[in-house]
């Protein structure tokens, strides 16, 4: 089996696995981390979603070998420490949003690259961006009003 | 960071070839007298609760936390009590033992938890608020009337002492324990937690991606299995080549079982991959060829024959000279769906059987396990963890029993992952039901109701299972009352039906338990999920033939003292019924359901010839709430999860084999699919009823009755499709 080189969360990791390998098995099994999270396998419910060069990807179905040389980003990456949240992070807290809080990584994911690349979204644009992230538990409506949050936290702190 | 303690993970790296490490020894806690989870130099004057010499307290959780709040509510009724914030509190599932059976078991189901725990676990804490304070008056040579326990510290006189609970423990240690049935208990005017709105004490942990679920559990060097299980219900495994898959990279060996073969490998991939270069042959058993239309005729003849038992006859029906109008409604299979695929980690030795997996019921799956490899009750150690998900099926035991059995057949321990298509097609199924009908009216009245129900029974699938897992400590008359339930008297398969209080001259409802081979299993709000579709629509489709508004009929034929009066008032000035804007209309459902009384309102408009649901407005009286804003949050829950049901999907049989595989077949509610909601809780009272459920059953109804004011359509079938 080749080797794989791979960059998450600013940590290097080389890796053993068959090319095909999804990128999720190789993050959970692999490099020990386990808050990405495993769905569906077919890139339909977003629980693995992770970054690839600043970009939501879903990791279930993205083999290892197209995510060489890149840099990944996975919900241990999303900031240091508990008393450094990420403002999605702590938009999440504030709005109460996990219940099972297993879809809630992607979703996380998710959200920081929406902000990322569009910083103050409407209701429309942060359905699209999370359309593909399921919650079974039914977090839709607070996931949306963390996400206003959220961008308002980042606008503050920006102009700060 | 607050988390609950890799705790089983860490016994199996400390110790190698089983065994659990027993610190502590505590008398009159049930049958076993030893309490597993015990920390070093704690004070336990329960088995709820520990008090360390850092000042930390861990709760021993004995409930599921599978997303309804039931861990911060439990946290919320000891914090309270201690005088201690809950998010302080170190929670950590706790091993199955008979200690935590008392009150009312370590099961999570019927929305009971906060009903059955709310006294018991108050006591508990109290009970270490007033060990601590005697220890405090020692120390400090006071009465005890001048000391509590506020924020963690201890006050003397209100002011903060500077003594902190941690410091007393060694002294606490050498007095009585509080009797906790005498222990005094906080007033409810002085509630500092209970009754207030607070972060979920889990919200971190699930924030940061620390959170461990059973994918989460076990470690380095584990075997991994993918399993190929019989897709035809009650078949088996005829002959299958297991070379293809022995000589894949990473496998350890294949193992084979009555009804499936599992590949366990070095990691999951390649047990995925392997397993799925077999191709096995299966004997379809007595199930092949049976098909999602052959249930629902099978139920038509049932229900139209008059097979089956009267399970209510409030009345006399009316003859001939009463008109008579007649409906038949449909509900489907449906598949729990949880977010977090099945998983269970197993390991079986000589010295006992660790099971590692987020579960509904550590007692039963205990049972369940030892059952299956003859082992004895005492010996399975359940460890359990958060649940991605569950609405019911973690409560089932196959999963567990599974790993177990290919653990003791492989001769190692394993960690059997499911796929989604795995976790959809062996899934124990909310029953497909069917009820019909009939009503009748006499000088623009409904005078008479009478139903015919026929569904698989519930309660007849999992006593086999229940039973046994209860038995050894259930009170003879519960069991009795359970095995009462089974077949035709099964109140799970007629709740919301059979116990509806609306008020006719005449109520009949007849139950006929359909035998069939799709396993079926409870499924978030259990009968009330179809069986609130069948009974609010209906109720609907009798105002309109009487020419009644919809909620004028309900409070005419509601008792003066319902409780669901309150709630449907509610709901009616909430949502501006009667006045909907240009283009929308509305429907309305009011349900009791696990004792906690729901009303909603749907607004709904047709777009492209497709059911948009704008807004939803649900009123609901719980009682006490214990957090409001986890009630608000279950009740956003009930209603998104049940419009998955109500709009998106169903479970369809073809050759005794489920159709679906995964949410590309077998979708739910999205974001951008997801009504604004509007939660008013008009609760009061002393004591806390249920809320993972309730929130489930109305939307479905009144959705459907929305439709039908803005289309005319009748729609008896979920998942709801307009012709």
């Amino acid at each position: 089996m080749p080797d794989y080189k791979l960059r998450i969360n600013d940590a290097e990791f080389d890796v053993n696995v068959e090319g095909r390998t999804p990128l999720l098995w190789v993050i959970r099994e692999h490099a020990g981390m386990t808050g990405t999270k495993f769905g569906c396998g077919m890139g339909l419910c977003g629980a693995c979603t992770v970054h690839l060069d600043g970009q939501p990807v879903r990791s279930c179905s993205m083999p290892v070998q197209a995510a060489t040389g890149k840099s990944i980003t996975t919900i241990e990456g999303v900031s240091a420490d508990v008393n450094a949240l990420h403002p999605v992070q702590q938009a999440w807290l504030e709005h109460n949003v996990p219940q099972c809080g297993y879809c809630q990584s992607g979703q996380i994911m998710s959200a920081v690259a929406l902000l990322d690349s569009n910083p103050n979204p409407d209701d429309a644009e942060i359905d699209a961006a999370m359309a593909g992230n399921i919650c079974r538990c039914g977090t839709y409506p607070r996931i949306r009003a963390a996400i206003h949050s959220a961008a308002e936290k980042i606008a503050v702190k920006e102009i700060g | 960071m607050r988390q609950l303690s890799r705790r089983g993970f860490i016994k199996v790296a400390a110790l190698s070839g089983g065994g659990l490490v027993l610190s502590t020894q505590l008398s009159g806690c049930g049958s076993e007298a030893v309490l597993p989870d015990a920390a070093a130099g704690a004070l336990r004057p329960n088995a709820f609760l520990q008090l360390l010499p850092d000042n930390s307290i861990i709760l021993q959780f004995h409930k599921a936390e599978m997303g309804q709040g039931t861990a911060t509510g439990m946290a919320t009724l000891v914090a309270e009590e201690i005088g201690v914030d809950p998010l302080s509190l170190k929670l950590e599932h706790a091993v199955n033992h008979s200690a935590y059976a008392d009150p009312d078991s370590m099961m999570t189901g019927g929305s009971a938890s906060m009903k059955a725990n709310f006294t018991a676990l108050r006591q508990a804490g109290a009970v270490l608020r007033e060990l601590v304070l005697s220890a405090a008056v020692q120390k400090l040579k006071v009465d005890r009337d001048r000391l509590d326990i506020v924020d963690g510290a201890i006050y003397l006189d209100g002011k903060d002492s500077g003594v902190r609970p941690g410091e007393l423990a060694a002294i606490a240690a050498g007095l009585p324990v509080p009797d906790q049935s005498k222990v005094k208990l906080r007033d409810a005017a002085d509630f500092r937690y209970i009754g207030h709105d607070s972060t979920r004490v889990d919200a971190l942990a699930k924030v940061t991606g620390q959170a461990q679920y059973s994918i989460d559990q076990g470690w380095d060097g584990v075997a991994v299995a993918a399993v190929q299980r019989c897709p035809h219900f009650g078949g088996s495994l005829a002959s299958v080549d297991e070379a293809p898959a022995q000589q894949a990279p990473g496998v350890r060996q294949v193992i084979r079982l009555e009804d499936k073969i599992a590949v366990l490998a070095d990691s999951y991939w390649q047990a995925r991959t392997a397993v799925a270069l077999l191709k096995p042959k299966w004997n379809k058993g007595a199930a092949g060829g049976l098909n999602s239309a052959q249930i629902t005729a099978q139920q038509r003849a049932l229900i139209t024959a008059g097979e089956g038992k009267q399970v209510r006859d409030d009345g006399k029906l009316p003859g001939a000279d009463a008109n008579w109008i007649e409906a038949e409604y449909r509900a489907p299979f449906m598949a729990h769906a949880a977010m977090e695929p099945l998983c269970c980690v197993a390991r079986v030795t000589a010295q006992g059987v660790d099971i590692w997996a987020g579960n509904q019921g550590p007692d039963i799956l205990a049972v369940q396990v030892a059952g299956a490899l003859g082992r004895s009750k005492s010996e399975v150690r359940v460890h359990n963890a958060w649940l991605g998900g569950a609405f019911g099926r973690r409560l089932s035991s196959d999963f567990a029993v599974e790993a177990a059995l290919i653990a003791q057949a492989a001769g190692e321990p394993v960690k059997v992952q499911w796929s989604r298509e795995d976790d959809m097609q062996h899934d124990n199924y909310r029953p497909a039901a069917m009820t019909r009908f009939r009503a009748a009216i006499k000088n623009k009245q409904v005078v008479a109701v009478d139903a015919g129900m026929a569904s698989p029974s519930l309660i007849a699938a999992v006593i086999p299972e229940m039973g046994a897992g209860y038995a050894p400590w259930m009170p003879e008359g519960m069991l009795k009352w359970v095995g009462g339930m089974a077949g035709n008297s099964d109140t799970t398969s007629t709740e919301g039906i059979v116990s509806s209080d609306y008020q006719f001259d005449a109520f009949h409802v007849r139950y006929v338990a359909q035998k069939q081979a799709v396993p079926v299993g409870f499924w978030r709000s259990v009968g009330q999920s179809q069986n609130a579709f069948f009974m609010e629509s209906f109720i609907d489709e009798m105002a309109h033939a009487v020419g009644a508004d919809p909620v004028a009929f309900r409070l005419q034929h509601l008792a003066e003292d319902s409780p669901r009066r309150r709630v449907l008032n509610e709901v009616v000035k909430m949502s501006g019924w009667g006045s909907a804007p240009p283009g929308r209309f509305q429907g309305v459902a009011v349900v009791e359901a696990f004792s906690t009384k729901v009303a909603q309102v749907a607004e709904i408009s047709i777009e492209r010839g497709s059911i948009k649901v704008h807004k939803v407005f649900c009123a609901v009286d719980c009682g006490l709430a214990v957090n409001p804003d986890v009630v608000r949050m279950q009740m956003e829950s009930g209603i998104i999860f049940g419009l998955s049901a109500a709009l998106k999907n169903a479970i369809t049989i073809e050759d005794g084999a489920v159709q679906q595989s995964n949410f590309h077949d077998y979708q739910v509610l999205r974001m951008h699919e997801t009504p604004e909601i509007t939660v008013q809780i008009v609760s009061g009272g002393e004591l806390p009823t249920g809320v993972g459920e309730p929130g489930v059953p109305p939307i479905a109804p009144a959705v459907a009755n929305a439709v039908f004011a803005a289309t005319g359509q009748r729609l008896r079938e979920m998942p709801l499709r307009l012709s």
